[in-house]
């Protein structure tokens, strides 16, 4: 625990992670993440935003993450208190804590729940949220969040870098980190019957209806949404639990169904700005 | 059934209607159970999900039995992309569009009108 302390000590003393606006970018790799960002955080220009490399890459996109937690308010109008499983960079953190009063985060590397808190600042939100330092797996097996009352359920697990669109199709079980997704969906269920995954937009849906079936049996049922942003599909949100399953079912010009969604193009067509 | 011929009209749903398609497992298992008869069903697999993936130029009926048939000679399923399951609603939105329709529905108990004064006065 001390050694945690100090570490986080030295982090804020240090103003580790600053995106500094005259920043040289060495990692060519996150150039093009640089030149987007702020489409990652719209207050980059005005406030101070913190991100580690691994960040860059994996923080959803403000539009998205607003989105998110839009459409949630609106299926959960009464839901008060939500948890993020994997806040990282503090991306749906925030977006959810604009729309809802008490925000639970939880990630296994202090430097993202450093980043989280700091961009949470940012947004005015940091006194909503309440941020736990540990493995999702863990917590949910002793059920550290079973009984707060938690309304709500969210994760964007790490889909493992930019990689994730070589395959043609995105194996959940194996390439989803920390757990495979039938793991993870059953822990996320012990904590709130309404949950959300944000996946990447070749995934399996074979698997995605497989730990369906294994969690809630042969009456459970998933909402899959492709998420588009001027016309390129940024990923999917499953989701479970009538409220989020139902919501929305009249406005059928805004969620349109796709019993075949296309699939994802052949990598080198793929529009690869900001991955998941 | 000559087991060829299965393979061969899987995809026609006038001589293999749908009312059979569960009667067909046992010919699959026997398919399965001959090397050279599981190398042809495979290929002929592929092509019909590459048909799929490409232009959804497959009913679904058909694509099932070849997911089947695949399943029962490689033990595992296969991952095809975009396939419909029971359990699973798969939609698609903009979030431009979304959020415009929601700024439109919050100002619905609106009415916004202009009046010069003087007219009405």
């Amino acid at each position: 625990m001390y050694r945690y302390h100090q570490r986080l000590k030295k982090l804020y003393h240090e103003n580790s992670f600053l995106v500094k606006p005259d920043q040289v970018i060495k990692d060519r790799q996150l150039i093009k993440y640089w030149r987007k960002k702020q489409s990652l955080f719209s207050k980059f220009d005005e406030k101070p935003i913190f991100l580690t490399n691994e960040l860059w890459y994996s923080v959803t996109p403000e539009k998205i993450a607003k989105f998110i937690a839009k459409f949630v308010r609106t299926s959960l109008p009464n839901a008060t208190k939500v948890l993020d499983v994997f806040c990282g960079a503090g991306g749906n953190t925030i977006q959810l804590a604009l729309e809802f009063e008490k925000v639970y985060g939880v990630d296994l590397s202090l430097d993202h729940l450093y980043c989280t808190y700091k961009n949470a600042e940012a947004y005015n939100v940091n006194d909503r949220i309440w941020l736990k330092y540990g493995s999702w797996e863990k917590l949910a097996k002793k059920g550290r969040f079973s009984k707060l009352g938690i309304d709500f359920v969210f994760g964007s697990p790490p889909w493992g870098g930019p990689q994730y669109l070589q395959e043609r199709s995105y194996d959940l079980e194996i390439s989803l980190k920390p757990m495979g997704i039938t793991h993870l969906l059953r822990s996320m269920i012990s904590v709130s019957p309404n949950v959300m995954l944000f996946l990447p937009r070749n995934s399996n849906l074979e698997q995605v209806s497989r730990a369906t079936m294994q969690v809630l049996g042969s009456q459970g049922h998933c909402r899959t949404v492709y998420v588009k942003d001027s016309g390129f599909t940024k990923g999917i949100l499953c989701m479970w639990g009538p409220s989020l399953v139902n919501a929305g079912r009249e406005n059928q010009e805004v969620f349109e169904n796709v019993g075949s969604p296309s699939p994802s193009p052949l990598k080198d067509t793929v529009n690869y700005d900001l991955d998941g | 059934m000559d087991l060829e011929f299965v393979i061969g009209d899987l995809q026609d749903l006038e001589t293999l209607p749908s009312s059979q398609s569960s009667t067909l497992e046992s010919q699959y298992q026997l398919i399965a159970a001959d090397e050279k008869l599981s190398k042809k069903a495979i290929d002929r697999c592929e092509q019909v999900f590459q048909l799929w993936s490409s232009n959804r130029g497959v009913r679904i009926e058909t694509i099932k039995r070849f997911k089947q048939l695949w399943s029962i000679i490689k033990d595992r399923d296969y991952p095809l992309v975009g396939f419909p399951y029971p359990n699973v609603t798969a939609q698609q939105v903009d979030v431009d569009q979304y959020m415009k329709h929601q700024r439109e529905k919050s100002m619905k108990n609106l009415t916004v009108e202009e009046v010069e004064i003087t007219d009405y006065v």
